[in-house]
């Protein structure tokens, strides 16, 4: 063992200790907000310090008497002479969050037609007549992406079907989802279905086929009518009640929790946080995610008509938070999904698998889409930006491409290694590296870069300002932070 | 030298743009070039030697903002990066070794726990 030690060309741990003293550990920190830093150690757990304490520290000057060391010891900040388990458990720790990327990729999104009934101004791809069947996947591309789906090596699959409205091709849906079960009742995986949709079509035969399949639905509800149908118009200006009647259905045949819903957050959604959440509370749904509007696709030409600045959403984001806590203080639960993943990752060792808060970026190792017409792409975003003419993330066909020449390709693996936040200019110093991620297909829209430029970067002043809102709830209010804890 | 002790820089200039001059002996260059690049966000950058000064030279983006103003911002952010530089030059060796831990089939840091157990038939052994 000992020539074991010698050749891997690392020193043994009591090299490391500092008697009398201790060793620090490595460690990140940030300007939280005047002398208040955020720091936090290699996987993620976090303290915030005065200025004053970090310098000490970082010196080597920090007594054992002062009411912060044995935080800082036992988040592993540093260590002692006297034990060094703080890096076995760091290293166990560091092996939990990256576990993940071994079984890659749980996510395959079959979009199985881009028509739409729907003419929302901000959506990305959808085509609105309903008869244009060549927006329709074709079953051979079907079966093929079922073919590659069963070769991604991970345990957990998850079969997300979306469009335009998935719905209107709901035959292709019944086939995929037969086909799955039948293959994979010979050596059985972990597999979900979720049909993305605006539940505008949603049948007693859609309804009976998704119980007897396991079916999961995931619907949009942007808020009360009046916000709702204005972003979502539709021929009769009833998406809403819809959404509502879809709603009711589909708990009364699935289960209550067979549905959820997702909000985009437009312009016009920004002077009314209260009644957007109330909306959701009001129609028993127990999660709301806050997410940003993408500037991709057709997004990007109407963002003048439904686009904001990052400080509008921030603005947002904090009264929204602060209205689902107090309903939350109230009795009723309802968890705000964005804050829930940052805390997941902020106070535990688990990974999440939220594609936009991984590193390296979770494009095609998290995530997979195979277009209406067979194109292979790194995410649904990628595949919204194709769109407009740009494919850039479009890495194949399903019918051209082997398994090996999409997953395995240098164009993926190049995209996997320069996108590890570890190295990226500014986020390898920033406090929230172990927590935070990259988003190439943002950055390559918006910066034309798939790194991008952190400091000029919208993602990443929108992420830092969560992150810094939600560490600052933790520190500064108890009632907040009791609330935020029980999301994780 | 203490890591928290005032800067010994000079700015001058107006709101629009403004000079810093940094020792960089005192700081290093890696600690002056990136908090001046975490600033090319709001400020238009440019580094120049001057014998063992370095010349940031900073001009606004905004002009809501002052360009003296970020310059000191800029000041505070180098001491900063030279707390991370002295962490990370502190804490490199372990960091490496809490790595090849992390991913090691053996216990690099207490390698006698690998020994093989009486019953075990030098399975761990390598």
């Amino acid at each position: 063992m000992t020539a074991t030690r010698a050749a891997s060309g690392f020193a043994s741990a009591d090299k490391f200790s500092a008697p009398g003293g201790y060793q620090l550990l490595p460690f990140r920190f940030l300007r939280l907000d005047g002398p208040r830093y955020v720091a936090t150690n290699l996987v993620g757990e976090h303290l915030v310090l005065p200025r004053d304490v970090l310098v000490d520290l970082i010196e080597g000057r920090l007594a054992s008497s002062h009411p912060r060391y044995a935080d800082l010891q036992s988040r592993h900040f540093f260590m002692t002479h006297q034990s060094d388990v703080a890096m076995e458990l760091l290293a166990t720790q560091w092996r939990t969050k990256l576990e993940p990327l071994s079984d890659f990729t749980s996510l395959h999104l079959f979009v199985v037609t881009l028509r739409c009934d729907h003419s929302c101004p901000y959506c990305q791809v959808s085509r609105v007549s309903e008869d244009k069947r060549a927006f329709d996947m074709t079953p051979e591309m079907a079966d093929r992406a079922v073919d590659l789906l069963f070769q991604s090596p991970s345990p957990q699959l998850k079969v997300e079907f979306q469009g335009g409205e998935p719905l209107l091709n709901f035959p292709l849906i019944r086939r995929v989802v037969e086909a799955v079960q039948a293959r994979n009742a010979v050596s059985p995986r972990d597999i979900r279905f979720v049909i993305a949709t605006n539940l505008a079509h949603l049948s007693d035969e859609v309804l009976s086929f998704c119980r007897e399949h396991h079916v999961y639905l995931s619907t949009s509800l942007d808020g009360p009518a009046n916000i709702h149908d204005a972003n979502r118009p539709r021929p009769g200006g009833d998406s809403h009640a819809r959404v509502v009647s879809g709603v009711e259905r589909a708990r009364h045949v699935l289960g209550p929790d067979a549905v959820a819903a997702v909000l985009t957050t437009t312009r016009r959604s920004l002077t009314s946080p209260g009644a957007i959440v109330d909306e959701y509370v009001r129609l028993g749904f127990h999660n709301i995610f806050l997410r940003w509007l993408s500037p991709f696709g057709f997004a990007a030409r109407s963002r003048d008509a439904v686009g904001y600045d990052p400080a509008a959403w921030q603005d947002f984001y904090v009264r929204a938070l602060r209205h689902v806590i107090a309903i939350n203080r109230g009795g009723y639960e309802l968890r705000e999904e964005s804050a829930g993943i940052i805390l997941r990752k902020l106070l535990t060792p688990y990974a999440s698998g939220y594609v936009d808060l991984q590193s390296p970026t979770g494009l095609g190792i998290s995530v997979v889409a195979y277009n209406y017409d067979g194109d292979v792409y790194l995410s649904d975003e990628g595949r919204m930006l194709a769109e407009t003419g740009d494919r850039t993330f479009r890495v194949g066909n399903v019918l051209t491409h082997t398994y090996e020449e999409i997953f395995y390709s240098e164009r993926l693996q190049d995209l996997v290694l320069d996108t590890m936040t570890e190295a990226i200019p500014q986020c390898t110093d920033c406090a929230f590296q172990p927590v935070c991620g990259t988003d190439p297909v943002f950055h390559h829209a918006t910066q034309g870069d798939l790194i991008g430029h952190r400091p000029t970067s919208d993602f990443c002043r929108r992420n830092m300002f969560v992150m810094k809102h939600l560490v600052t709830l933790l520190e500064d209010d108890p009632h907040a932070a009791a609330v935020l804890r029980s999301w994780v | 030298m203490s890591l928290d002790a005032d800067t010994r820089h000079v700015v001058r200039g107006n709101a629009q743009a403004a000079e810093l001059r940094v020792s960089r002996s005192l700081y290093g260059i890696e600690p002056i070039a990136k908090a001046a690049h975490a600033f090319t966000g709001r400020c238009f950058v440019r580094l120049d030697n001057i014998g063992d000064d370095v010349i940031v030279t900073i001009e606004r983006k905004q002009p809501h903002d002052d360009a003296q103003v970020l310059a000191s911002d800029m000041a505070n952010e180098i001491l900063d990066q030279m707390l991370r530089a002295h962490l990370k030059a502190e804490t490199e060796a372990v960091r490496r070794l809490i790595l090849a831990q992390a991913f090691s089939r053996t216990n690099l840091v207490h390698p006698e726990f690998d020994r093989p157990l009486p019953t075990d038939h030098g399975s761990l052994q390598t």
